[in-house]
């Protein structure tokens, strides 16, 4: 297989998970929480490297970025269900705070003497150039996951997000299931962000949910079209970067994906305009 | 006869105050009893207290004898307050009413001709099999608590936990309501309505539970519902 059809194999799968995740926290009006493990996954990278001593094994950093994903999901489960604290306060502390140890680890890493840092800096705006073929199977192998898993317990899932407290008394522990969603969210994020980069990983989880949310009202229609807008805009964005050397992958992802959006609301409201008179 | 219900010295907090306070009461098979009280007395939290919905400080709730919550689930339907619910999530009338089919169903199962059939047969009695199809945000306040109350029929309970169902809906809404729930009383089932309109209570309920935080007064409804009681309730005479 040639580098381009891995690298675009690799931004439909990741663009895929992305819109099937995003759909639920779109649902549990935490849009912000993509934002937050894209950044809390920084610290978790850095701490990886540092820890296998400078080491840039794509599954070294993984494991960082998913404890550093995972870390920020919990804290933020804890400070929302245990504290006075507000979900959308807890978001901004999780997020600002994470990625600042993030930024202060990264900074001691650059003034480390021969250390190779320069594939870190590339989780800030993601290349999909730099994927290897772990990164594939790596993608390849939570889009499989996220979509067994939402398959199989998707009335659990439902009920969960729709009526949490009828979903308790039904014997489906509300809980455990939205903690599920949240880490199949940080699952895709960990691996997105080396293509689309940690800053931006987050519109890649919202955008291609948010069209699709216009355009059905029904559940799964939406998972489906979300998780096909994701895959094609991931998948043309990193095509255009490829032929466009220099635009980063993350930002042009993005961009079909906001043109996609545009289109979908543009055609929404002509639809609701058509409806009203 | 064993109570269907034995709530004994139940008390719950939020944070450090206390909303439900040493709470006894022992409910009988087949009566509608409504619990009524002021804005914060605790009568959602009664209901979501039986049904392990918010922790307790202390106290113990049985059913149908001396079992616990987790042995009788599916004998239990519980309706939630409608403010709980995002009326604009993606999904359509008939897949909420099959939800109530989910603890009988467990995991891995999902709903099947048998439920679905079931399901229509729900709506019919709440007066919406033609709106099966609808999305729940095209539905009014009053078609949405029906569909609820559908659901909790298609639990096929003994004992229905309800908060607030007639909140939010019209006059011709309340009465088709009320007679569903009547028609669960005749067939011998149990309902706990947690009620916020005093008038409507009277004709609604067979015993009254008052309660600000503690329990006022428990009895038949014409007892419970005298001005002094109400005035030691709410702070203000009723007549």
């Amino acid at each position: 297989m040639t580098l381009l059809f891995e690298s675009l194999l690799a931004c439909l799968l990741l663009g895929f998970t992305c819109g099937l995740s995003g759909s639920f926290l779109i649902l549990r009006r935490q849009a912000l929480a993509g934002d937050m493990i894209g950044h809390s996954v920084l610290p978790g990278i850095c701490t990886a490297f540092i820890a296998s001593q400078f080491s840039l094994n794509p599954l070294v950093l993984l494991a960082g970025a998913f404890f550093g994903a995972i870390a920020a999901t919990l804290l933020q489960e804890y400070l929302t269900r245990s504290s006075k604290i507000k979900p959308e306060m807890a978001l901004a502390i999780n997020l600002t705070g994470f990625y600042a140890i993030g930024l202060g680890l990264l900074t001691w890493i650059q003034k480390q003497p021969g250390v190779q840092q320069a594939h870190l800096e590339s989780y800030l705006l993601g290349q999909a150039a730099t994927l290897s073929r772990t990164d594939l199977f790596s993608i390849l192998s939570s889009a499989v996951l996220c979509l067994f898993l939402i398959v199989i317990f998707f009335k659990e899932l439902r009920v969960s997000v729709f009526d949490p407290l009828f979903a308790k008394s039904s014997g489906v522990s509300a809980a455990k299931f939205q903690f599920l969603l949240s880490s199949l969210v940080a699952v895709s994020v960990v691996v997105s962000i080396k293509a689309v980069g940690l800053i931006l990983v987050s519109a890649l989880l919202i955008i291609p949910a948010s069209t699709a949310s216009l355009l059905s009202k029904d559940l799964s229609t939406r998972l489906i079209l979300a998780s096909i807008l994701g895959a094609l805009s991931a998948s043309a964005g990193a095509y255009i970067s490829f032929i466009k050397s220099n635009i980063p992958t993350g930002p042009a992802i993005i961009l079909v994906s906001t043109f996609c959006f545009i289109t979908a609301a543009t055609f929404y409201k002509l639809k609701q305009d058509q409806q009203s008179t | 006869m064993n109570p269907v219900l034995k709530i004994t010295n139940l008390s719950v907090r939020y944070q450090s105050s206390p909303v439900l306070w040493k709470i006894n009461v022992d409910i009988t098979r087949g009566k509608i009893i409504g619990v009524i009280g002021p804005n914060g007395s605790g009568k959602s939290t009664l209901l979501k207290a039986c049904l392990n919905l918010v922790p307790r400080i202390t106290g113990d709730v049985r059913f149908f004898g001396n079992k616990s919550f987790e042995e009788t689930r599916k004998q239990i339907a519980y309706l939630p307050q409608r403010e709980s619910i995002d009326w604009d999530f993606p999904v359509r009338v008939l897949d909420v009413v099959l939800m109530g089919a989910y603890s009988r169903l467990g995991l891995f199962r999902n709903p099947g001709a048998t439920e679905k059939t079931f399901a229509m047969e729900c709506l019919d009695r709440v007066g919406l099999k033609d709106f099966s199809k609808r999305h729940i945000s095209e539905l009014s306040g009053g078609q949405q608590q029906r569909v609820f109350l559908a659901r909790a029929l298609m639990t096929k309970a003994e004992l229905y936990f309800l908060d607030e169902p007639f909140s939010a809906v019209d006059v011709v809404t309340e009465s088709m309501i009320l007679s569903v729930l009547k028609q669960l009383r005749d067939d011998g089932k149990t309902l706990l309505i947690s009620h916020h309109d005093l008038n409507s209570v009277r004709e609604s309920t067979d015993e009254v539970i008052l309660i600000n935080k503690e329990i006022l007064s428990f009895g038949a409804t014409s007892e419970v519902m005298s001005n002094l009681n109400l005035q030691k309730a709410y702070g203000k005479s009723f007549t």
